[in-house]
């Protein structure tokens, strides 16, 4: 087969049908961004465009990182509403709500959402960890008081102009980015316009340890928290395809998370009724704002963790998402990426899946390739598999593990690939 | 937040119609009707109910430490399995969770007051740097239905935090929880502080959370692993029915055998 662009490779692959080869991307911290750049002779900067301030880091990785490994897409992201940068700092005193916690601490930042992170610094790196969730007291009063807290909350807004004029407080336009990267790159281009998403951003305004028991307890507020995190949702989607949705070729929803490594988060009736109507909604009117621009254009959904049979269904069949990342190996059997090409490679394309929890920091460079050779083997037949680590490369990768994953994508991604 | 008490007349028909059980056949008409609802009002975490039961045994002249340690714990086991099974999830965890706490909130300071004979003290914590302490909230509330004491530290415990517990409470059992992979390596530290000090043979070490392994706590030289509350619970048992100093082999060999 004659070679593709980039470009046609991904779209080839996402349309589900076989392109020359198994296309890949390239997915970073921040710190492991700034290794990645040193280990392939790259100078490095003390300060990157992080695509999103509200997952810690999540570096938009530049074109020559992208030509050196051979990928294939490029993302770009909204801005903050208020601009650059989106975590502030923020003195403990000036909190406005009670985050339950008698002693002041210091190094605090507040993001667009009014969530509270401090930084914890470790051997690998540093990481921003949430002790502030300004939702959780509303959870606790009675359901119309907490219901009226959320409508009186001052929720970021999609529609500042510099969510798309200030894209990396460079005062570049998310419009002129997309336009440039299309006249002079050969890539696909991945939006990810939102900056929370709905059940995501839920845990982030009233924590992990309430909002399970919510669910059953205060139904309604959930229901109503759920509802507002999605027109913002959809807000932040709509102004980012008016500005470039016609330079993009993959749109990723807010990534959320739905289970862990061992089980879903819910049972599949309370996904179903509780959760999947607002990302039904959601997919949806991103769909039709995308294919307005692109008729071709493709909707990607992220989760973490062993995503049930029942739970992809619902995302597939009704959300009607295309692309599914970032497919974690290691999680129970019957959700792991064989399993998820099995049950649903007919009807959606994969983006993710080399292990970045033990294969990529600690194994060696045949260990890499060996794990590359069977994720291919096991989602790149038929289409549908675009190569990339299961979740963001960190500061403890070796980057001659990461080159050998992007050699081994092209070693072994030659198509036709048999099952 | 649901603003009216949750509909108790389908829970009683429920529980007569469908969850029968032979528990409690020695006890009396009154006794094993309150016991059955009190065991399954745990498990649907009914907190309202569950109040008004516990008032009621307590006027029947029931101890605080046998509805702890019986239909309580029963119930939060019963949840525990299902969770295993995949029949419950989160919400409904957590929900059982919060009614066992409250119940044992009510229990608690009445058990000071019996003066029973205990299973001995716990000393839990989660590590120096980490601060996710759900799962080592249900461990301690595991334990404590179990029978145990429990000094719960918090979170963010550094090894001198430990040890000055392990002085103020000669506990029988230290638990060390951790999350995440970048703050385990505290739960090693803390095990060889304990030791410096001279203490490490007068308590068994348990330590768990999602990184955890068997390996990694013959590694650093803990007593057991624990891959969940009931594990924990059960392990501690061992550990005191064995009665052998704290790093011991053959205790090693005991709850390897147990696990």
């Amino acid at each position: 087969m004659k070679e593709m662009t980039s470009r046609e490779r991904v779209i080839t692959t996402l349309d589900l049908k076989e392109p020359d080869r198994v296309p890949s991307n390239v997915w970073c911290t921040f710190e492991g961004y700034q290794n990645l750049r040193k280990g392939l002779g790259l100078e490095v900067a003390d300060q990157y465009p992080t695509g999103s301030t509200t997952w810690t880091t999540d570096v938009a990785v530049e074109e020559d990182v992208v030509e050196i490994l051979g990928a294939d897409l490029i993302r770009i992201n909204a801005g903050p509403p208020g601009g650059s940068p989106g975590f502030r700092p923020i003195e403990f005193s000036d909190v406005p709500f009670d985050m339950g916690i008698p002693v002041p601490e210091y190094g605090l930042v507040v993001d667009e959402w009014g969530v509270i992170r401090r930084k914890v610094a470790h051997e690998a790196g540093s990481y921003y960890e949430i002790i502030g969730y300004p939702l959780l007291e509303a959870t606790t009063l009675p359901t119309a008081e907490g219901i009226k807290a959320i409508e009186d909350y001052p929720w970021p807004d999609p529609y500042d102009p510099t969510v798309v004029e200030d894209l990396y407080g460079a005062g570049v336009g998310l419009r002129e980015r997309a336009k440039w990267l299309r006249a002079n790159t050969p890539y696909a281009i991945l939006l990810q316009g939102g900056r929370g998403g709905i059940f995501e951003q839920a845990k982030y305004m009233v924590g992990y340890a309430k909002i399970f028991s919510d669910f059953i307890e205060a139904p309604e507020f959930i229901a109503a928290l759920f509802k507002k995190l999605m027109e913002i949702e959809i807000g932040f989607n709509r102004v980012a395809l008016e500005a470039c949705g016609e330079y993009v070729d993959l749109v990723r929803m807010s990534p959320e998370d739905l289970a862990s490594e061992k089980s879903t988060f819910t049972s599949p009736a309370m996904f179903r009724k509780q959760i999947l109507p607002f990302y039904t909604e959601a997919c949806h009117a991103t769909k039709e704002a995308f294919v307005a621009k692109n008729p071709n254009g493709k909707i990607d959904f992220h989760s973490c963790g062993a995503v049930s049979r029942p739970q992809m269904e619902g995302l597939v069949g009704e959300a009607g998402i295309q692309c599914y990342d970032s497919l974690q190996p290691k999680v129970r059997e019957d959700a792991n990426p064989a399993a998820q090409k099995v049950n649903f490679g007919d009807r959606l394309a994969f983006l993710g899946s080399i292990d970045v929890q033990e294969v990529l920091p600690w194994g060696s460079v045949d260990d890499v390739r060996a794990e590359v050779k069977q994720r291919i083997g096991e989602l790149a037949p038929g289409g549908g598999y675009i190569l990339t680590s299961s979740h963001r490369l960190e500061h403890d990768v070796p980057v001659a593990n990461t080159k050998a994953m992007f050699e081994a994508c092209r070693e072994f991604g030659g198509y036709p690939i048999g099952p | 937040m649901a603003d009216e008490k949750k509909d108790t007349k389908d829970l009683a028909h429920d529980i007569d119609t469908s969850r029968v059980t032979s528990r409690w056949r020695d006890e009396g008409d009154v006794v094993k009707d309150l016991f059955h609802r009190l065991e399954w009002n745990i498990i649907d975490g009914e907190f309202a109910g569950t109040e008004e039961l516990i008032d009621t045994c307590l006027k029947e002249g029931i101890k605080a430490r046998t509805l702890i340690s019986g239909p309580m714990a029963l119930g939060i086991e019963e949840v525990g399995r299902r969770f295993k099974a995949d029949e419950f999830f989160l919400p409904e965890v957590m929900v059982s969770a919060k009614c066992m706490h409250a119940a044992l909130g009510i229990l608690k300071p009445l058990i000071v007051e019996e003066k029973m004979d205990d299973l001995g003290t716990c000393v839990i914590g989660t590590i120096q740097g980490d601060i996710h302490d759900i799962g080592k909230n249900i461990v301690s509330m595991m334990l404590e239905a179990a029978g145990f004491t429990v000094v719960d530290l918090g979170v963010s415990v550094p090894p001198e935090g430990f040890i000055q517990a392990i002085k103020d409470n000669s506990p029988v059992i230290v638990g060390m929880s951790a999350l995440l992979t970048t703050t385990m390596n505290m739960q090693g530290e803390t095990i060889k502080a304990i030791a410096a000090a001279g203490l490490r043979e007068r308590i068994t070490i348990l330590v768990g959370g999602a990184p955890v392994t068997q390996e990694w706590a013959e590694k650093i030289g803990a007593d057991a692993y624990c891959e969940d509350a009931m594990v924990a619970v059960d392990k501690a048992k061992v550990c005191i029915n064995a009665q052998l100093p704290g790093g011991h082999p053959a205790l090693a060999e005991k709850l390897l055998a147990s696990g």
